[in-house]
């Protein structure tokens, strides 16, 4: 790790949480719609929201045995708390990157880092580039919240590949 | 409401299918046992904890120790009881001591209301606040609220085939990853959860989605989603309020003298081991009791859901995938809330499997209303009467009736599945069998037994509990075989009307829980069913043969009197032949008891004992004369049996053979409507009996002066008198019943082995209309004069069973 970096862990962050969780949800939606297409549309809004208003709740441990409740016997890897917990956190190490750098990191810049163009999203403005230490940083970051979250191994590494992917062909562009 | 959750699309709606199999009640059944044992169990705590209260022990002793000494002062108390002067004033001494304890008595029995009303208060509130509780706990999302979606919209369109015209409040549950539902709620406030996992489904596996959100749906259709809470509000409400305090202060019996001085050597278990581990080893059966009564309740809501959904989920049936998936409980939890997959896959293929009940539920039931009967009996024959007869009649009176009723919906289940065969023997002496087993191990887990332990209180023979238990039994097997052929009779029937089922177990439930009532009481008593003989005759002792007639038509028998002085009695004796009959004749349609064959068995054996009652009523006055000599016959002051008393006992008791043999021959006869028959059988000829012994047989030999009294009586056709003849008509029926129960034991068993008890082919021929008027109008007369017979014993009644407690 270089010594402009900062450790992930002490920083707080100054990103305001209406607009990370604008900005969170708009980086998750796609990769939800490439891994887990069955939560897209109303069910990730639904989740989304429920997963902003409880951020630690997917770290939960749903109990089976309910004597009232009725179902499959099977849990369900929701992915959308999952991977909004984990695209949270590689937005906040990415700003914190940023800061200790002395540049600013702006949405757009943070779109067009993980990959996220679109109309209203010109390739155009700044830009944030990361060193592939950082980038490995981000994979262990978003690996390590899926595997809190419940996620099998196997499953947080496709995870954390969708993640640096897109953040890869943005890197690719910049 | 949103556009998603109005009826826009019933255009959708499948086409008709069938409807579920309707369950029988015996969850609600099951439900009101819990309560009774609940409250049975937490009246005794209750009591337990106002003894642990110093203030209220001292008050008590006090109060005990001044109502005792006025009533050893008092005269009328140490006077011998000679006359029935004596007995009122001995009754009197009752009622005043009863007086001078009652604010004292009334102070406890207040504790221990306000006890329960604490306890089911508690219930109550923590199953209104469930909703609110678990909405908030889960952090449930309303998807109305977000207007339509491809979720909602799915979810009202199974509503919709469900045909349940009220739309839940649909709550998305987005922290679950389960992939379950629930339906919860209040009444006119039903809520659906459905876990995030479960709206993943959706997509991945629609046909388990519906499967699961069918059985959700099921709950709201079978409603049984008020009961299920309610369940398990009580259970909560049973271990907080009434458990915990009773085992803390098990522990530290001065907590409330002392709440800082505990000491080991005050602890129940060492300063009165004995008791305390009776008490405590009763208490922990008592809450496993509860505990498995609450289980079986939401066992058996899930099967019957599974079922109902698997209706509506044919097309695309996932519902035994999923339920085959389910893991099979370990068998430390067989009697769990949730029933093993294969049983559930069971109902699921042939929902006549829900109709089936085990043998251990009936010994639950049968200890639930021992414990009921035990402990209630006791605490209101301490409290509210001086009569403990009354207290354990009222007791066995409802408890009973619960039990019954259980038993019968048992039995009804089983002769469901498939009326057209034989009844098995497991029905008829096996379901009773199983509910006397687990009524007797219920007596000996009450709390008063355990408080008695170290007294030495209990101290009923073993010989007396044998017959006492044996009578239970038979009657139980007899009662048993009435509900198994009127179940059948009413279930062989493709086009039963609704209100059959309801009429039987009201039929069973009205002469069981009496005949109960009067049992009960009279199990608490040592010797309470070994009266003996009739006395000897006043005059003529030394004639064997004469002597031996007036100990056996005289024998005495403890609890006849109180079933022959009960209005509730022929009452229900009427509707065990009335109730099948009219079922029955609902129809009309070939093989209805009014068809020639059986009916003409019934009245020609009828028809036949009248003529011998009649026989019997002009040959006695014209042989006794004969057989006993006049000096016998002449009334004497000498103590003994006179052979006024001797004569009339012996006419009931020939005329009570006869209508045996009647009901015998019926039984043997008769195999379609069997008991319901034989029963009219043996109740018309039994009015019959009696009309010719007060109308001919008495004034007949009033007549011809039998009793040999030195002046020719006169006035002999005057004395009749309606009273009389209700008395004389109980007399004979049950003195018949007493002969034509064993009988009937003996019948059900040689049919049952040799399986002949197919009903009997269709004639083809219909009834003649006029032969069905005439004979309809005899049954309402029949019916009619046995329910007036029955109003007649109201005032002796009253002396019998009211009259010491209420004077």
């Amino acid at each position: 790790m270089s010594r402009h970096t900062i450790e992930y862990r002490d920083y707080a962050g100054p990103v305001q949480s209406d607009l990370n969780e604008t900005l969170v949800r708009e980086l998750t939606e796609p990769l939800i719609a490439d891994l887990s297409p069955a939560e897209q549309g109303e069910l990730f809004d639904l989740l989304s929201e429920a997963h902003f208003a409880h951020p630690e709740a997917y770290t939960r441990r749903d109990r089976t045995n309910d004597p009232l409740a009725f179902g499959l016997p099977e849990l369900t890897v929701l992915l959308t708390p999952v991977m909004l917990a984990a695209m949270n956190e590689a937005v906040r190490y990415v700003v914190a990157s940023a800061l200790a750098r002395g540049t600013r990191a702006t949405a757009n810049a943070i779109r067009r880092l993980f990959g996220h163009r679109g109309p209203d999203n010109p390739d155009t403005g700044d830009t944030l580039v990361l060193t592939d230490q950082q980038w490995s940083e981000i994979r262990r970051i978003v690996e390590q919240v899926a595997r809190k979250g419940g996620v099998a191994a196997d499953q947080a590494e496709v995870i954390a590949d969708a993640v640096i992917g897109r953040g890869a062909s943005g890197r690719t562009a910049s | 409401m949103t556009a998603a959750t109005t009826r826009d699309g019933e255009q959708d709606l499948p086409v008709a299918r069938p409807e579920p199999i309707r369950a029988p009640a015996a969850s609600r059944v099951h439900f009101l046992l819990l309560i009774l044992t609940v409250v049975a169990t937490g009246a005794f705590i209750f009591l337990s904890i106002y003894l642990l209260i110093p203030a209220k022990v001292q008050r008590l002793n006090a109060t005990v120790a001044s109502c005792t000494a006025a009533q050893e002062a008092d005269p009328a108390f140490t006077a011998p009881v000679l006359t029935d002067e004596d007995v009122e004033r001995a009754k009197e001494v009752s009622r005043r001591f009863q007086a001078c304890m009652s604010p004292t008595l009334l102070d406890s029995a207040t504790f221990v209301a306000v006890g329960l009303a604490v306890l089911f208060g508690s219930a109550i509130v923590i199953y209104r606040v469930h909703p609110w509780w678990l909405v908030r706990r889960r952090r449930l999302v309303r998807l109305a609220d977000r207007g339509p979606g491809p979720l909602l919209e799915e979810l009202e369109r199974l509503r919709r085939e469900m045909r349940l015209t009220r739309c839940p409040d649909w709550r998305l549950a987005p922290l679950a990853r389960t992939t379950g539902g629930q339906a919860f709620g209040v009444p006119g406030h039903r809520y659906l959860q459905i876990d995030a996992g479960l709206a993943v489904l959706r997509v991945t596996d629609p046909p388990a989605f519906r499967a699961v959100v069918r059985h959700e749906l099921a709950h709201l259709r079978n409603r049984d989603v008020d009961q299920t809470h309610m369940t398990i509000s009580t259970w909560r409400a049973f271990v907080v309020v009434a458990l915990v305090p009773y085992l803390a202060l098990m522990l530290h019996p001065n907590l409330f003298l002392n709440p800082l001085g505990w000491r080991w050597e005050h602890v129940a278990f060492v300063s009165n081991p004995a008791s305390a581990w009776y008490r405590f080893g009763s208490l922990l059966v008592l809450t496993v009791l509860v505990y498995l009564t609450r289980n079986a309740i939401l066992r058996g809501r899930e099967t019957h859901a599974d079922a109902t959904a698997a209706i509506f989920d044919q097309p695309d049936s996932a519902l035994p995938t999923v339920v085959g998936r389910l893991p099979a409980p370990p068998w430390w939890r067989r009697w769990g809330t949730h029933p093993h997959p294969r049983r559930r896959l069971a109902a699921i293929h042939d929902p006549r499997l829900l109709l089936t009940a085990g043998f251990w539920e009936l010994v639950g039931v049968g200890i639930a209303t021992g414990l009921v009967c035990g402990s209630m009996g006791f605490l209101i024959g301490i409290n509210f009467t001086v009569d403990p007869v009354l207290a354990f009649a009222v007791t066995g009176l409802v408890a009973g009736g619960l039990a019954v009723g259980l038993l019968t919906v048992a039995i009804w289940r089983t002769t469901a599945r498939d009326p057209a065969a034989p009844p098995s023997w497991r029905t008829w002496l096996g379901n009773p069998t199983a509910l006397v087993v687990g009524f007797l191990a219920g007596t000996f887990l009450t709390l008063r037994e355990s408080s008695t332990v170290s007294q030495d209180l209990a101290s009923i023979s073993p010989t007396s509990w044998m017959v006492a238990t044996a009578l239970l039994l038979a009657g139980g097997v007899v009662l048993s075989a009435w509900i198994t052929s009127a179940a059948r009779g009413v279930l062989e029937r493709p086009d039963r009307p609704g209100w059959g089922m309801p009429a039987v177990v009201v039929a069973a439930v009205a002469t069981g829980a009496v005949w109960f009532a009067v049992w009960l009481p009279t199990s608490q008593i040592d010797d309470g069913f070994a009266d003996g003989w009739g006395a000897p005759p006043a005059v003529g002792a030394d004639i064997d043969w004469y002597t031996w007639v007036a100990a056996v038509t005289g024998a005495g028998y403890g609890p006849m009197g109180r079933l022959v002085f009960n209005p509730l009695t022929l009452f229900g004796l009427t509707l065990l032949w009335l109730v099948p009959l009219l079922v029955a004749t609902a129809w009309c349609r070939p093989l209805s008891p009014l068809q020639p064959g059986p009916l003409r068995r019934a009245s020609t054996a009828t028809l036949l004992g009248f003529g011998a009652v009649v026989l019997l009523s002009v040959a006695l006055p014209a042989v006794a004369p004969l057989a006993v000599p006049a000096s016998v016959r002449t009334g004497s002051d000498a103590p003994g049996v006179s052979f006024e008393v001797i004569y009339e006992n012996t006419t009931i008791a020939l005329a009570s053979v006869i209508v045996a043999a009647v009901m015998i021959t019926v039984l043997v006869r008769v195999r379609s409507h069997g008991p319901a028959l034989a029963m009219l059988a043996g109740c018309a000829t039994t009015v019959l009996a009696a009309v010719v012994l007060s109308y001919l047989a008495e004034p007949l030999a009033c007549h011809v002066n039998v009793g040999a009294a030195t002046e020719a009586p006169t006035g002999c056709f005057d004395d009749a008198t309606a009273g009389r003849l209700s008395t004389r008509a109980h007399w004979t029926m049950l003195q018949a019943i007493l002969v034509a129960a064993p009988a009937s034991l003996i019948v059900a068993v040689v049919r049952s082995l040799r399986r002949r008890s197919a009903p009997e082919a269709p004639t083809g021929a219909r009834p003649v209309r006029g032969v069905v008027v005439a004979t309809s109008a005899g049954l309402g007369l029949l019916a009619a004069v046995s329910l007036w017979l029955a109003v007649l014993t109201a005032p002796v009644a009253y002396q019998v069973w009211l009259d010491r407690a209420f004077g």
